[in-house]
């Protein structure tokens, strides 16, 4: 039997965008256990409910985290329309569900970045991210904001986009099109991505159901779970279907998360073809009494958002449930067995989110 | 796209019933989304959510909590429940049993104690505590009752 140590992986490392800490119990070069310890970026952005307006409390909901932003503004949102009963016009509904699937395609975008770099490939981190900066210029063209949008508000949306931005989001939607499929031949084909990702932290379904996972980390392994298939905002009215692969290894999340890119734009043109017109917003009366529980699909999987309210404008309780927080168990299963060099990729596989995880 | 229409059903469960409710749950194959403490009326309310990955039906169970009782751990069934159990246990107080892997208050490593769990809450569960107090001591100091013996005829006691 090998001599076992315990090597401290983060909070500070090269491969990690934000500080989480894993002890990794090591024998030989082989991870026998990880035990994840968080509380870096804590921020006790839930307890601020009972401070702040609900109102306000969009804008602190969105600082929850800069890639997953408009998601957990458009949650929040719904849940609280949800608690008093708003219904929210047509068009809010749409340009939502654009902005929700831009925010899909920039985290994506990202994280392949991020994934190319944590094997060593920075060519690709570097065209992966500069294929995100024309992501970046339309929601600034559109929301005033490159990361933190701010355009939901409980009952619609406070921003609307008129025909020039319509048609500059478009030729955006061709151009990053364009330039990924040709990033497309290196991310499944070379030998490096094949080497690294092949095979390695294989999770099956069965695992992935009992861990608890969601999102690309959880369809990669052929869950077929995915929320926007119950059709909130406007997504009933779109077509798409869930991606999933069957092989539930590192290659098969880049996989997922690849093609749910393509999948995205198709579903933002389809958004802005049936763009209906109409108001943006709804006003809002009164005070919200009683309690919604509200599911999205965030780039990251599944996220909930509970409120719970007593008739003040301050709410008694605001629970966000994020994706990465229920894959923690999974990336702790996966790391079992795993080689120490593999552990910075399994590591970003499941799509980190670390100011998400600790709120 | 078809489109899967999101039921919730809420279900109200006593703390005695919980495990077995969650084992249940368990045996129907639904997946734990999420746990969340409330503090409503001067009790905890925590709501365990389980979906239905095929049907994506939404099952929430509640469960009250005094503010100085303790709840078991469902980590039996559902083992990666400890990451929202020791959240629970950090954040509001709330007092967990048999958590597997406890963090013992530690999981997010705060300086505040209970930093989720308001002042109010905080003095009803003195106040609660010294009355369950009281009533032990009471209980104690009882005199023990007194029993007689009385003989029947026939010498039978």
């Amino acid at each position: 039997m090998g001599i076992q140590s315990v090597i401290p992986f983060g909070p500070q490392h090269p491969v990690l965008p934000e500080p989480i800490h894993l002890d990794l119990v090591v024998e030989d070069e082989v991870v026998k256990e990880a035990i994840p310890n968080i509380g870096f970026i804590h921020r006790g952005l839930e307890g601020l409910a009972e401070k702040r307006d609900f109102n306000e409390m969009v804008y602190v909901a969105e600082r929850t985290c800069g890639i997953c932003s408009f998601g957990h503004g458009m949650g929040y949102c719904e849940a609280v329309e949800k608690v008093m009963n708003v219904e929210v016009p047509e068009r809010a509904k749409y340009l939502r569900t654009i902005w929700m699937e831009f925010s899909r395609v920039h985290s994506h975008l990202l994280w392949l970045g991020l994934t190319a770099d944590a094997f060593g490939f920075e060519s690709l981190f570097y065209e992966c991210w500069r294929i995100r900066e024309h992501v970046l210029d339309v929601m600034e063209a559109t929301t005033g904001g490159r990361i933190i949008f701010s355009v939901n508000q409980i009952g619609g949306v406070h921003r609307d986009l008129n025909e020039d931005q319509i048609r500059f989001l478009k030729g955006e939607l061709d151009q990053i099109e364009k330039d990924l499929k040709n990033c497309e031949k290196t991310l499944f084909g070379d030998m490096t991505v094949q080497k690294r990702t092949r095979g390695i932290g294989v999770l099956t379904k069965e695992e992935v159901h009992d861990l608890g996972a969601a999102g690309p980390f959880a369809r990669a392994s052929g869950l077929k779970y995915d929320m926007r298939m119950t059709g909130y905002e406007a997504y009933g009215k779109l077509d798409f279907e869930p991606i999933i692969s069957e092989e539930g290894d590192c290659y098969a999340r880049i996989l997922v998360r690849t093609k749910e890119i393509f999948q995205s734009i198709q579903l933002i043109r389809q958004a802005l073809d049936q763009l209906p017109a109409g108001d943006l917003n709804v006003p809002v009366k009164g005070m919200p009494k009683g309690e919604a529980l509200v599911r999205i699909e965030q780039p990251r999987g599944e996220a909930i958002y509970y409120v719970n309210a007593e008739n003040s404008r301050f709410l008694n309780r605001f629970r966000i449930r994020t994706p990465t927080f229920a894959n923690l168990p999974g990336l702790c299963k996966m790391l079992q067995g795993a080689n120490y060099a593999d552990v910075g990729i399994l590591v970003v596989s499941i799509d980190p989110c670390i100011s998400c995880t600790e709120r | 796209m078809t489109v899967i229409e999101p039921v919730q059903k809420f279900e109200d469960v006593q703390k005695g019933d919980l495990l077995i409710t969650v084992m249940r749950k368990r045996q129907e194959g639904l997946r734990l989304v999420q746990i969340c403490c409330a503090v409503v009326n001067n009790q905890y309310e925590v709501l365990y959510s389980f979906t239905d990955d095929d049907t994506y039906v939404l099952t929430n169970v509640r469960v009250m909590v005094g503010l100085n009782d303790t709840i078991p751990s469902i980590c039996d069934s559902y083992p990666y429940a400890n990451y929202y159990e020791n959240e629970m246990a950090e954040m509001f107080g709330l007092k967990i049993e048999m958590i597997d892997g406890d963090y013992h208050g530690k999981f997010y490593r705060i300086d505040a104690e209970e930093p989720f769990l308001n002042e109010k809450a905080k003095e009803a569960r003195a106040l609660e505590a010294e009355e369950i107090r009281k009533a032990a001591e009471e209980a104690a100091n009882m005199p023990e009752p007194e029993i007689k013996v009385v003989k029947k005829e026939g010498g039978v006691e």
